[in-house]
């Protein structure tokens, strides 16, 4: 148990510098020349040698990326050539919307797409054949298409909840609830069908099971062997989506943010693309990576507790 | 001798790309592909209008006669971009799609087929690749080079690449464990001809699978890059940055939104589509190399079955026991839901169990002798049903009673032990909270007292440490041991008659006669009936005073085990009995029976043996053969049962037991 | 004939009974039985990565000894995990010992083949073959019978198509089964029909040693008993020597001339077949009988 995390650490470690690295070597190798972006057009030979000592340039790359790193391991993610801004400060500002959308988008999907997925597996039938239905249409709908679409129709057409913004929890809770509303449908919608399908399949691979048979020949309940054995045995693979889910999320919250003009890290992410501004987004993609990680380590924690043969003593 | 070669038939697996073309969903996919493919490269010929050609005053028409599809906010035609758009996004989806063939299936194959360092370098790296965002990384990559979209999608494929590369070595490590893997490397072929021959053809289907899900994905991420702007720049469109237009106008014209993103999801859809339906086609072939499923039959309708008697007068033969049987089942007739409709697979069975009485129920498989254990639990297969007769336990009709009826009965007064011990158990409970949960159902109580009851329960079957096998997973037993946790749980409720289904058939020697003296021990001390389903002669004729032997869905024989393997009654029973290995000669021939069994569907109106037996006339294949009654307290379905007995029985006296 | 009744088994040379193999066996004039063909010295394997694991290796195999002469079957009689089965990987090539040789007496010249490279595995599969237990996983489903047991013919032999299509039939017939089957997918064959086939695919090369893998344990015992007596015939007709493992004491006793016990990885007992099933000396081998 502790190797696996300590291994997990290990590897999440070397992952972190290695997303890092890469992104400063493209960096790097990319056309264009940070300080003459921040000086602008017109500036001195003089100033521009200054300005790029100080921002360590006219060193060899893995030496700047050693400034880089030690910077980074004090918190310290620089600043935005393009707006000044400090990318760290900029960075925890926006996190918790993120955050927001994707603790709420996989809380939603995971509990109505297991309960749909039970539903689904015990009863059948109809209910079955229209999570695979929904699951079809939920793969194949673009997130930003559907979002502009509920747009048009709530917000625009009806106006039931704000079309664009988010409100900070602290601020108005019942303001952040509705402001979350849309995004997170657009960004559940599709996982539900997922979840649901997917718990469905492991549920009648439980239920077909021979302990199924044992336990119910010989009296245990059908709540007990549905929900006690039969779910617990179903939720390995489903606690293994839960995980690629929300890492998923990671991708369509740029979509989601950008059409719901939201201030979250997704938005800043595109945004700082089109710029340009490499410090902005090589920050987030630290970030990222460092949530995934979060992410997995859970994910094998939870393996931990659901399946004893990861169990060790 | 030739088994039967009528029973060999054609049955050729379709090649993938013949199954997958069968099925009308996979072709409507291909079609609207192909057509999207079409329409894009043959857009500046078929195209109403140029793609940039504005007209300012008809903007935000709707669709119309000029313009079928509308037109946007400044005047384009909808139908033309859409045509025109759909260029770049197939080719950066095939881009992206292509990437992730080369990279991701082809590290997948090689790290499968050639495990060693390789496999352990490939699993640590795409370990540490799964956790890289791809969309934000994509991002960066933008940034750096620009917009230059072929070389983003190729990217795209590298950073998805480790996900398909894990799913598709799995499925080349499943294939290379085959033992038709293993039998090839023995016959001399080379790896490469292994990898090209065997490997390869069954590995294309999860490729393919992948394949097309992913560019369904990248269809869906290169319009919405293009949406965010990353695409082709404009006026040249392109479905992202079409939807992106739409957005800016939705609170005039809405309709904008949906011709690009319709055209768009359902190219998504179809991609989604052909992969399932690849996926649906490896599995039905896939199930071609996995031994047949029960065999089963059309169901006889009431009306056209052969009346049992209709030629010759039935003589039951039951118990002569004078007290009356625990379990009495008469003229029992089950059929499961099979390939060709609801199927018998069980017919006419007669079967008594005494209070206290070991009874065994002895064939081969596919005879039935299972579904009667689960026909008397209520627990068929599917929407398997008994069709006729009764089946009494202490004193209740069970057939067609409610359902509450028979579960009331399930543990409290009949239990089950299933065959292998290792999946008969939750793998994810401790032994003992499994047992604990079925005291307390039973009999209530605390949660501690129904702890503690579980532990003397594991003592009672002499578990070694019960406290400590009580906290157990079912994995850290052993095969003797879980088979002893999994008697004990079918002993929480106390019960009065026990089905063990082949209670030993998955255990080593040693351990077998341990688990079936324990058997022996229990039902002693409780006075609890046990039938016992087994293929073993072994077994049965150490275990049960009676005895029933099924063969093709009917009980052909019984009576008293002793007297039934010294003096069979029925030529099957016979032919079994001289055909085990242990009582000839060594190295002469075995008397095997000739011909196979005929499945369920195959079954004849006449004696099912008939076929494979020596001794059968034309009476006997003439119609159905009741259970006769050749000695007092023995039963056969045959009609020439005194040629049968006439012989010398010495050598088959020592049959079984030796 | 006609009046003894069919199932009594008298000897069973019994000529025109009902029920007794329809093809006559030619007495083969016994091969010499001294003559060796495989020797298995000191034999260990080990399972599991090498200092890796937090384990100790426990071997599956340690320190085995066997001798099989030409025309002779070697019964490895053992329970699960007794390293029966690794044995016999072990001298097809399957699993790298880790200590130990295996000598093969060929016609021509004794050879060390423990570890083998790959060309001289491939040219070994003329004289060494193997009978897997299962015969639903050990027929390539999606290929016809004639393409499986033609591959190794082409690859091995350079058979022209017309040369490998006349000798898979030879070898189809040899088990009992018409030359027709070669266009027939393993699909339409029932288990005891897949388990002839994979004797005919042994066959094919003409091997002197077949490795028989629990051949008859995933079969019915009416199924079984046509296997074991087709494969006691094909050794009497051919010369072809056995090395049988089986769970199953009353079927070594029948197939094998001499066995050996094995438990956990080493040999408890070995002797001749009738003398072990007889008159066991190791209190294992006893425990096994009376089971």
């Amino acid at each position: 148990m502790l190797r696996l995390i300590a291994r997990r650490l290990l590897v999440s470690a070397v992952l972190v510098l290695l997303v890092s690295l890469l992104t400063f070597l493209l960096q790097a190798a990319a056309p264009g020349d940070t300080a003459r972006t921040i000086l602008g057009d017109h500036y001195s030979p003089e100033a521009h040698r200054l300005l790029a000592h100080r921002l360590h340039l006219d060193e060899p790359v893995l030496v700047q990326y050693a400034h880089w790193l030690g910077q980074a391991l004090r918190g310290d993610l620089g600043s935005s050539p393009i707006s000044g801004l400090d990318v760290g400060a900029e960075i925890a500002g926006r996190l918790p919307v993120t955050l927001s959308l994707i603790v709420c988008t996989t809380t939603v999907t995971a509990v109505l797409g297991v309960a749909l997925g039970v539903l689904s597996a015990v009863r059948g039938g109809r209910i079955g054949r229209a999570v695979d239905l929904v699951s079809l249409i939920g793969y194949a709908l673009p997130g930003f298409w559907l979002a502009l679409v509920l747009v048009a129709l709530l917000a625009v057409a009806v106006p039931v909840f704000p079309a664009t913004g988010y409100v900070a929890f602290a601020d108005a809770p019942a303001g952040w609830a509705r402001s979350l509303v849309l995004p997170v449908a657009t960004l559940a919608l599709p996982g539900i069908a997922v979840f649901a399908k997917q718990t469905r399949d492991a549920m009648l691979e439980a239920l077909s099971r021979d302990f199924v048979t044992t336990l119910r020949a010989n009296g245990a309940s059908r709540a007990s062997v549905v929900l006690r054995h039969a779910l617990r045995n179903a939720a390995i693979p489903v606690v293994t989506l839960v995980g690629l889910t929300s890492v998923g999320l990671l991708s369509g919250t740029v979509f989601v943010e950008a059409v719901f003009a939201m201030p979250g890290l997704g938005g800043l992410a595109a945004q700082a693309t089109t710029q340009h501004d490499i410090p902005v987004i090589q920050g987030v993609v630290v970030v990222f990576t460092l949530v995934v990680v979060a992410v997995n380590l859970a994910v094998d924690l939870a393996y931990a507790r659901l399946n004893p043969k990861v169990r060790v003593p | 001798m030739t088994e039967l070669p009528s029973a060999v038939r054609r049955h050729r697996p379709a090649p993938m790309v013949r199954t997958v073309l069968r099925r009308p969903a996979a072709l409507v996919c291909l079609a609207y592909l192909a057509l999207l493919v079409l329409a894009s490269l043959a857009a500046p010929w078929l195209a109403p209008h140029g793609p940039t050609a504005t007209d300012l005053d008809h903007v935000l028409t709707g669709p119309g006669a000029a313009h079928p599809l509308g037109t946007d906010n400044l005047g384009r035609d909808v139908l033309s971009r859409l045509m025109y758009g759909g260029r770049p996004s197939l080719i950066d989806a095939a881009v992206a799609a292509s990437t992730v063939l080369v990279v991701g299936a082809g590290c997948g194959v090689t790290a499968g087929f050639l495990g060693g360092w390789f496999d352990r370098v490939f699993s640590w790296a795409v370990d540490v690749m799964l956790a890289i965002p791809v969309l934000v990384t994509l991002l960066v990559v933008l940034a750096v080079v620009g917009d230059h979209q072929v070389l983003a999608m190729a990217v795209l494929g590298v950073l998805v690449s480790p996900g398909v590369a894990r799913v598709v070595r799995g499925a080349t490590l499943a294939v290379r464990q085959e033992l038709y893997v293993a039998a090839a490397r023995v016959s001399g072929l080379g790896r490469r001809h292994i990898l090209v021959r065997h490997v390869l053809p069954r590995v294309a289907g999860p490729v393919v699978v992948q394949v097309s899900l992913f560019a369904g994905g990248a269809l869906m991420i290169d319009a919405g890059l293009s949406y965010l702007g990353f695409g082709a720049d404009p006026p040249t469109p392109t479905w992202g940055n079409m939807i992106a237009d739409a957005a800016a106008v939705t609170d005039r014209q809405p309709w904008l939104l949906a011709p690009p993103g319709v055209v768009l999801g359902l190219a998504i859809l179809a991609c989604g589509v052909l992969g399932d339906a690849v996926r649906d086609a490896g599995a039905g072939r896939s199930t071609t190399a996995t031994p047949p499923a029960p065999r089963s039959r059309p169901s006889r309708s009431r009306a056209s079955r052969p009346r049992k008697g209709t030629s010759h007068p039935p003589v039951p033969a039951s118990r002569t026991d004078s007290s009356p049987a625990l379990l009495s089942i008469h003229d029992a007739t089950v059929a499961l839901p099979g390939p060709h409709g609801m199927t018998t697979v069980v017919e006419g069975v007669d079967l008594d169990i005494g209070p206290g009485e070991t009874v065994g129920l002895v064939g081969e498989s596919g005879c039935g002798k299972s579904v009667t254990g689960r026909a008397i639990l209520g627990l068929l297969p599917g929407r398997g049903e008994i069709t006729e007769g009764s089946i009494v336990f202490d004193g209740t009709e069970l057939v067609g009673a409610d359902p509450r009826t028979v579960r009331a009965l399930r543990g409290r007064r009949i239990a089950l032990v299933s065959q292998t011990p290792l999946t008969s158990l939750d793998p994810v409970i401790p032994v003992g909270g499994q047992i604990a949960e079925l005291v307390r159902r039973h009999h209530g109580g605390t949660r501690r007292a129904a702890r503690a009851r579980a532990v003397e329960l594991l003592r009672a079957v002499r578990v070694a440490e019960p406290e400590h096998v009580a906290t157990c997973h079912v994995h850290e037993l052993s095969g003797g041991m879980a088979q002893r946790a999994a008697i004990a749980l079918a002993l929480a409720g106390e019960p009065d008659l026990l089905i063990a289904d082949e209670p030993t058939t998955a255990l080593d020697a040693g351990v077998r006669a341990e688990v079936l003296d324990l058997l022996r021990q229990v039902q002693r001390e409780r006075g609890l009936a046990v039938l016992l389903i087994s293929h073993d002669w072994k077994v049965i004729s150490r275990m049960c005073r009676r005895t029933y032997v099924m063969y093709a869905g009917q009980v052909v024989e019984s009576g008293p085990t002793a007297d039934l393997l010294a003096h069979p009654r029925h030529p099957y029973t016979a032919g079994l009995l001289a055909s085990a290995p242990g009582r000839a000669a060594p190295r002469e021939p075995l008397r095997a029976i000739p011909g196979t069994v005929p499945a369920p569907h195959e079954w004849p109106p006449g004696c099912h043996f008939a076929a494979r037996c020596a001794l059968a006339t034309p009476a006997c294949a003439a119609a159905a053969v009741p259970l006769l009654e050749p000695a007092p307290d023995r039963g056969t379905r045959c009609l020439r049962h005194t040629e049968l007995g006439k012989g010398d029985d010495r050598d088959r006296a020592t049959a079984v037991r030796s | 004939m006609t009046e003894r009744p069919p199932y009594v088994p008298e000897t069973a040379a019994d000529e025109g009974h009902p029920y007794a193999p329809d093809t006559a066996v030619a007495a083969r004039p016994p091969t010499d039985a001294t003559e060796p063909l495989l020797e298995v010295q000191e034999l260990s394997v080990s399972y599991g990565r090498r200092g890796r694991s937090r384990h100790p290796l426990r071997p599956a195999v340690d320190g085995v000894t066997l001798r099989l002469s030409r025309g002779e079957t070697l019964g490895l009689l053992g329970e699960s995990g007794s390293g029966k089965s690794t044995i016999g990987k072990a001298i097809l090539g399957l699993v790298r010992p880790a200590a130990g040789r295996i000598v093969f007496h060929g016609a021509v010249q004794d050879e060390d083949i423990t570890h083998a490279p790959p060309a001289r595995r491939r040219r070994l599969a003329r004289h060494i073959q193997v009978v897997f237990q299962d015969p639903y996983g050990s027929l390539n489903p999606s290929r016809t019978i004639g393409q499986t047991l033609s591959e190794p013919l082409h690859i091995t032999r350079r058979h022209t198509r017309g040369q490998a299509a006349a000798r898979v039939s030879d070898s189809l017939n040899l088990v009992g089964l018409t030359a027709d089957a070669a266009e027939r997918y393993p699909a339409a064959f029932s288990g005891g029909q897949r388990q002839r086939i994979a004797i005919a695919r042994a066959l094919v090369l003409e091997p002197d040693l077949i490795v028989c893998d629990e051949p008859t344990s995933a079969l019915d015992l009416s199924v079984q008993a046509h296997v074991l007596n087709l494969l006691v015939e094909l050794q009497q007709t051919l010369g072809v020597a056995y090395l049988f493992i089986s769970h199953d004491l009353d079927v070594i006793r029948h197939v094998a001339h001499r066995a050996a016990v094995l438990r956990g990885g080493t040999v408890v007992e070995e002797g001749t077949a009738d003398r072990l099933t007889t008159r066991p000396s190791h209190p294992y081998t006893r425990t096994l009988l009376t089971a």
